[in-house]
């Protein structure tokens, strides 16, 4: 028989008796949902999030309340200004929930006290830093009668322009992160189908099935035939979990995929696939030396 | 014809074949007996190329079994082995195809052996949901269904009611007919005796007897039965006779080489008056226990 084919029937079987079970079904609908609630989920929970609500309390503070908007929509930055009657009304509005940021500021060159239920965002953080240094600035050269006109290029030019031997590779931090989660999906892929790719095999030779294979089919071709099988039940299953995924993160924008990951793609699976195939023959190998339940004579 | 030549395989300290040596004929049935931890099991094994012997050779048709032979063998297990969740159906049309057999043809074949053993109206069913009996039905038809040339059956009749026996017995004696040369162990000697024209009796990895029912119990004493009177201890203090059996039927004696019957009889007349006088053919069970005796 041509050499091909018992590995062809060995792996036809395999796949064929998979998708016949119900656990292959369930398994593959199970990780496709846990993808896509893990793409779409933490979206409409963000969707869902209100925008920063920031009270104003004292003169200088509600003069900032433009410069705070400008500076909160540049940044793509939420937030909600509000201007409580008094300073006791403002925090007893942040002790309710009302309020999360409480901003005090009674005259431009005085420091802008900041108060908050327990921690302040970095974001709004330098938002509320910005804005009072900006609004003091405007004050500062008011006073001297400089137009602001003539000292803004100056501050906005680069004082010092930086030339690396070695830039870092455009979208360094996005192929990082590619590279983790190919990491991540080998190690899952190889959890879970390397590790059904070594149980089959050993099923297969404590169930004595393995005997009346191997007085047809050698052993080689019977490894190879049930690691393709298995394996590409598995990675099907995969497929379709990443498909799920990429088709949930395309209709909710979860996250926005570099064109430089998508180039990447073919060199990732290449490799992907040679590792899952070198260590599921390495996993199949181990479940091939199972002891058989018994030796007979 | 399968030539198994001067087989020997060791699993460490156990020397499992020690020089076995045994042929089947084209069309031949050929029974391997031999008590638990003889060598059956290995022997066949050897055959099937599922281990390889440390010396000898395996031989079809004149040539060493290869890949291609092989696939022209069925083989059965002692220990029954396919997959419990899968329909036996498409099960015995599986193991056609990895025998060669093409796909529809394969089909048809695991149609027509699946109704031969009555599991036609089954088909569909998981091997897990058939009676122990029946599983091993699905097993022979697993080993018949590509048409092999060679047939490999360890222990076939194990565990099996006495109609499985027969229609199983009847399936051998077809294939046989066919021309299908056939190898197979069992522990019930009688049924050996029934269907085989040869048999091969292993001892500790070695072959002790081989040979037509004929030729076997030329090698070994003759079984003479008597009846005299009521007399049944007569014949105690013969030389070279055992008495194997004494009862109301008289005694059954076994003659050593060279005895003379016509003395026996003398004897027999001398302590009465003799109403049974004949030898009997020994069984296999008979031949077996005396072969395998210290």
């Amino acid at each position: 028989m041509n050499r091909t084919r018992a590995v062809r029937l060995v792996a036809g079987r395999e796949i064929t008796e998979r998708l016949r079970g119900r656990t292959t079904r369930l398994v593959t609908v199970v990780t496709a949902m846990l993808v896509v609630g893990a793409i779409t989920i933490p979206g409409l929970i963000e969707e869902s999030s209100r925008p920063t609500r920031i009270g104003l309390v004292g003169p200088a503070a509600r003069s900032l309340a433009p410069t705070l908007q400008r500076g909160a929509r540049a940044a793509k930055v939420e937030i909600s200004l509000t201007e409580p009657a008094s300073e006791a009304q403002g925090r007893a509005e942040l002790r309710s929930g009302e309020l999360d940021v409480l901003l005090n500021l009674a005259a431009p060159s005085q420091t802008a006290e900041v108060e908050v239920e327990q921690t302040l965002s970095p974001t709004i953080g330098a938002l509320l830093s910005a804005t009072v240094e900006q609004t003091r600035l405007d004050a500062v050269l008011a006073e001297a009668r400089v137009p602001a006109s003539k000292v803004l290029p100056a501050l906005a030019a680069r004082p010092i322009a930086v030339a690396a031997l070695k830039p870092p590779a455009p979208n360094e931090d996005a192929r990082i992160v590619a590279a983790i989660a190919a990491g991540l999906l080998m190690y899952v892929s190889l959890m879970l189908y390397g590790t059904a790719v070594a149980t089959g095999v050993a099923q297969e030779k404590t169930s004595r099935t393995a005997e009346v294979l191997l007085a047809t089919v050698p052993p080689g071709r019977l490894l190879t035939g049930k690691v393709a099988g298995i394996g590409l039940t598995g990675l099907g299953q995969l497929a379709i979990a990443a498909g799920a995924g990429l088709i949930a993160n395309a209709v909710f924008q979860s996250a926005k995929i570099p064109a430089s990951v998508w180039a990447l793609l073919p060199a990732f699976l290449v490799f992907f696939l040679a590792g899952f195939v070198l260590y599921a023959f390495v996993l199949a190998a181990a479940g091939a030396l199972v002891s058989r339940r018994k030796s007979s004579r | 014809m399968l030539e198994v030549l001067d087989v020997r395989h060791r699993f460490g300290d156990l020397l499992a074949l020690d020089g076995v040596t045994l042929e089947v004929g084209e069309g031949e049935l050929v029974g391997l007996v031999g008590r638990n931890g003889a060598g059956k099991t290995t022997a066949m094994r050897a055959i099937m190329g599922i281990l390889r012997p440390d010396t000898g050779e395996v031989r079809w048709q004149g040539n060493p079994v290869g890949e291609r032979e092989r696939l022209r063998f069925g083989y059965m297990p002692e220990e029954r082995g396919l997959y419990a969740q899968m329909r036996i159906g498409d099960q015995v049309a599986y193991f056609a195809r990895l025998h060669g057999v093409e796909k529809r043809a394969a089909a048809r074949a695991a149609t027509h052996w699946l109704a031969r053993l009555g599991l036609g109206e089954r088909a569909q069913d998981q091997l897990v949901m058939l009676s122990h009996g029946n599983q091993q039905r699905v097993q022979l038809a697993v080993a018949v269904a590509h048409d092999p040339l060679l047939l490999v059956l360890d222990e076939p009749f194990a565990g099996l009611d006495p109609e499985a026996v027969d229609s199983l017995s009847e399936v051998l004696r077809l294939q046989g007919a066919a021309g299908r040369s056939i190898l197979f162990s069992s522990h019930q000697l009688e049924l050996v005796e029934r269907i085989c024209r040869r048999v091969v009796v292993l001892d500790a990895g070695r072959v002790i007897a081989a040979g037509t029912l004929a030729e076997l119990r030329e090698r070994f004493p003759a079984q003479l039965r008597v009846r005299v009177g009521s007399a049944t201890d007569w014949a105690s203090a013969l030389d070279g006779v055992r008495v194997l059996q004494s009862d109301e039927d008289g005694v059954l004696l076994l003659l050593d080489p060279g005895v003379d019957s016509q003395a026996i009889l003398r004897a027999a007349q001398r302590a009465g008056p003799v109403e049974r006088f004949a030898f009997e053919s020994a069984g296999l069970i008979d031949l077996y226990r005396q072969m395998i005796s210290p």
